[in-house]
């Protein structure tokens, strides 16, 4: 993006957190997808507490974290939910003076947070065909139960992998159409705006650090729960 | 009607009789085998959460296993030819299992020698050796699916 008259400056777009949470996430999805395709189950759990704890951080992160992590800051009602996809469907539609998720993507980010978060729990309860292998909270269901959560943890999967080409699909259509390339700050983490623009509100590694301590606890806790259970 | 034609009617009506028969007996034997390898399942599951447990109840354990072996040594019995997915029923039972030569009579008794295994150890073993043999035998399951049944679910 060249000066467009105003000026521009690079901000720092999407902090260090939501970065590594996301790459992180993009590489585990993959790691929970091989490794059930060559019945990996060991690792396959490995993943998936993984990426539990991932998401767990990351619904902090969009409470406590720097601006264009929250969800207070991209999740809009249905009117400007409205306005944007129209001011969209513009052919050339000029740019909105507003930063992070759009309307749309915002929702978006928080339909796969819910599809990675159901899979993620009905992972913990799966059992696989020949009750040999099984998530750590199957001891409190029975075969059957365990059979049909896994059941629905495959079929949730197929819809992730939609939703997944859905937000490719967009970074394309942003890339082509909007010679908006998204990839790039999603890296680097800046992203050239108007001068008008401020830069968004960060908020301190250590905080960062606090929170995904907290999430590694929860996800140890709740994959102990059988074993914490017994003891009582 | 002369002799020839009811003679070939009576043949007709054997053949019609033994197909039906074929055609009402694959769907029993599926429904039954698939019966059968969920209580296999049901009783492995038990059996590792039985033993996962600090203190291990040994006739329960031991229950477990011999339900397991005698489940395995049966199991080659609940496949005959003509059960697969040409009887028109719903069936993860891969077509496989009966074109491969003895490769599925191989993988089955894979499994009984782990099963037998796993049963000389069941009124002895500690929990973490059980766990092992569990693991071996289990093993076999996975094997004999990965080649033998359809991914359905």
């Amino acid at each position: 993006m060249t000066d467009s008259g105003g000026g521009v400056h690079s901000i720092v777009l999407w902090d260090a957190p939501v970065r590594i949470f996301h790459w992180s996430l993009t590489i585990l999805i993959g790691c929970s997808w091989w490794t059930a395709e060559t019945d990996r189950m060991a690792w396959h759990r490995w993943s998936g507490y993984a990426i539990l704890t991932l998401l767990i951080f990351r619904l902090s992160w969009g409470v406590f974290g720097s601006e264009t992590a929250r969800f207070t800051q991209f999740l809009r009602g249905p009117s400007a939910l409205i306005r944007y996809i129209r001011h969209s469907l513009l052919p050339k539609s000029p740019k909105l003076g507003q930063i992070g998720h759009n309307p749309l993507g915002g929702w978006s980010v928080v339909g796969l947070l819910t599809m990675l978060l159901s899979q993620a729990a009905l992972g913990l309860f799966s059992v696989d065909t020949d009750g040999v292998e099984s998530g750590p909270l199957a001891d409190l269901l029975s075969f059957e139960q365990g059979r049909k959560a896994a059941h629905f943890h495959h079929l949730l999967f197929s819809l992730i992998q939609l939703l997944v080409l859905l937000h490719l699909a967009a970074i394309l259509f942003y890339w082509l159409a909007r010679q908006d390339n998204l990839i790039r700050p999603m890296i680097s983490g800046r992203k050239e705006v108007p001068l008008a623009v401020p830069a968004p509100y960060r908020v301190g590694i250590s905080r960062a650090a606090l929170l995904a301590a907290l999430a590694l606890a929860v996800t140890i806790l709740v994959i102990n729960l059988p074993a914490l259970l017994a003891r009582l | 009607m002369g002799l020839h034609s009811k003679k070939a009617a009576l043949g007709l009506t054997l053949l019609l009789l033994a197909g039906a028969a074929v055609a009402l007996d694959a769907p029993q034997i599926i429904s039954a085998r698939q019966d059968s390898l969920k209580t296999l399942g049901k009783t492995v599951k038990a059996l590792n959460e039985e033993l996962g447990k600090p203190e291990l109840d040994r006739a329960l354990v031991v229950s477990d296993i011999q339900t397991i072996e005698k489940l395995a040594v049966a199991l080659p019995s609940w496949f005959p030819a003509g059960s697969g997915a040409e009887a028109g029923v719903k069936t993860a039972a891969r077509p496989e299992i009966w074109t491969s030569g003895d490769k599925f009579q191989q993988a089955a008794s894979d499994f009984a020698t782990q099963a037998h295994k796993l049963a000389s150890l069941a009124a002895t073993g500690d929990a973490d050796t059980l766990k092992a043999q569990l693991k071996a035998t289990g093993g076999t399951c996975g094997a004999c699916h990965k080649e033998f049944k359809r991914k359905d679910d």
